[in-house]
Parts: C-alpha cells; structure tokens; sequence
C-alpha cells in the first residue's frame, strides 16, 4: 500500500454541512473503512445555556492549515481519502459546524486519523466561535468565555 | 513599504475594523506593525500576551523582516470546532 496517494478535499465556508456527501468524497473501492465525525453546536457551554454560534474564519489560511494537517495524517496513517469541512456564520442548535471523513483499508488507520485530524484542528486552524445566550455574547478562548461586543441582532 | 493587516475575533472587535494598510520603512517586523495599531487600539494592545501572528496564510515570528506586499494577521487563540 505505500505509495498511494491520499485524495484530500478541504473547504471552509457558509453552507450547511451535509455529513453523507462529505463521506462520499473520500468513496474509494480499497476502503474497507470510512470514519466520520460530525461537531454539533450544543446548548450549553461552561453551564449556560447557548441559542446560537457564529463561527468566523481567516479563510485562506484555515484552508491552507486543514490541507497541511490532512496531509500530515496522510504521512502517518495509510489513508486512501480525507474530506474535511467548516462551517462559519450562525449556526442554531444542532447544526453541524464541522464534519471530517477518513477513508483507509482498515478501521485502525481511519479512527486514529479522524483523533488526531479534529485535535489538531481544534488546536491550530484559524478559526473562531462567538457563542450567545442570555448573558450576551462571547468569544471562546479555550477554557475561558470573554465577553464581546454586542452582535447586531442582539435583543438588546 | 506597505503591508496589509487583518484582524480576527476579539481583536478584529477590538481595533475596530477587519483589516488595515500600513506603510513602514524597511526593516520592519509584524511586532513593529502590532505597534502601530496597538498605538491606535488601547482595546488591541491588551491582548498582545494572547495573540499569535501569520504572514501570508503561515504563522510566522513576531520579529521575522517583513516584505512590501505581505499580509500579516493577529490571530487571537481558535476555537474551531
């Protein structure tokens, strides 16, 4: 299997993420595994209720940083497709912010990939969420919530 | 030279606006740019402790030497996902 080269599509932008069409990207008649995983925007952060995200992106370079990382996974892991997509703007509860499929021969290979692909780009693409609920807005900077400015469809 | 700046989240809230040109005379370094919007920003300079930076699309050293035409970003920590 060396040698084989890993079918990578990476894309940040406004549209809704539909979690079947990012898997049949990565469709492949070697695959004997497609991972995927889907970030849901959830009710609640840090103990407060949450009615909305807004995500915002430095575009270029999210889809710069999500192709490198797909590409270090490649490197690591024998993996015949990738497919990863981000979401910005409002999203409502429930609505899928980002949503990955990792195609390989064996199951191993795609849920280790799928681990490490959503760690890192939780750790470095460029890309921010500012949460809302009753208290107002708020950017999230790892642990901590840091009040923003008012949003403009803020009831307030 | 001239540079292009573009600001992301809190720091885009704080300066005011997404994205600015400076001119700066050569050798001058993303730390020298900061500068001059943190000059203009009091909101923004606080949060240089929290920010990294990029030059065009990577992240880069706040004293790497700039070219005319680069476009340098604050990027406050992500939280995509």
């Amino acid at each position: 299997m060396t040698g084989v080269e890993t079918r990578i599509y990476v894309a940040v932008g406004e549209q809704p993420l539909d979690m079947a069409g990012i898997a049949a990207r990565v469709a492949h008649p070697g695959a004997g595994s497609i991972a995927t995983f889907a970030g849901t925007v959830r009710d609640n952060h840090a103990g407060k209720p949450v009615a909305y995200l807004e995500y915002e992106a430095y575009g270029p370079m999210a889809s710069r940083t999500l192709s490198r990382i797909a590409e270090e996974a490649a490197t690591t892991w024998e993996l015949l497709g990738v497919a990863v997509e981000h979401r910005v703007g409002r999203l409502e509860i429930g609505e899928t912010s980002v949503g990955l499929a990792i195609a390989s021969a064996h199951r191993g290979e795609s849920f280790a990939a799928l681990r490490f692909m959503i760690d890192e780009l939780k750790d470095r693409v460029p890309i921010w969420k500012r949460e809302t609920g009753p208290d107002g807005s708020f950017w999230i900077e790892g642990p901590e919530l840091i009040k923003a400015a008012p949003a403009d469809n803020d009831p307030s | 030279m001239q540079v292009r700046v573009r600001l992301f989240a809190r720091a885009r809230e704080a300066y005011g606006r997404p994205d600015d040109v400076l001119d700066l005379s050569a050798p001058a370094t993303p730390a020298d740019c900061y500068d001059l919007l943190a000059g203009r920003s009091p909101a923004l300079s606080r949060l240089r402790p929290s920010l990294l930076v990029a030059v065009n699309e990577e992240y880069a050293a706040w004293s790497d030497a700039l070219r005319d035409g680069d476009e340098v970003a604050f990027i406050p920590p992500v939280s995509g996902g």
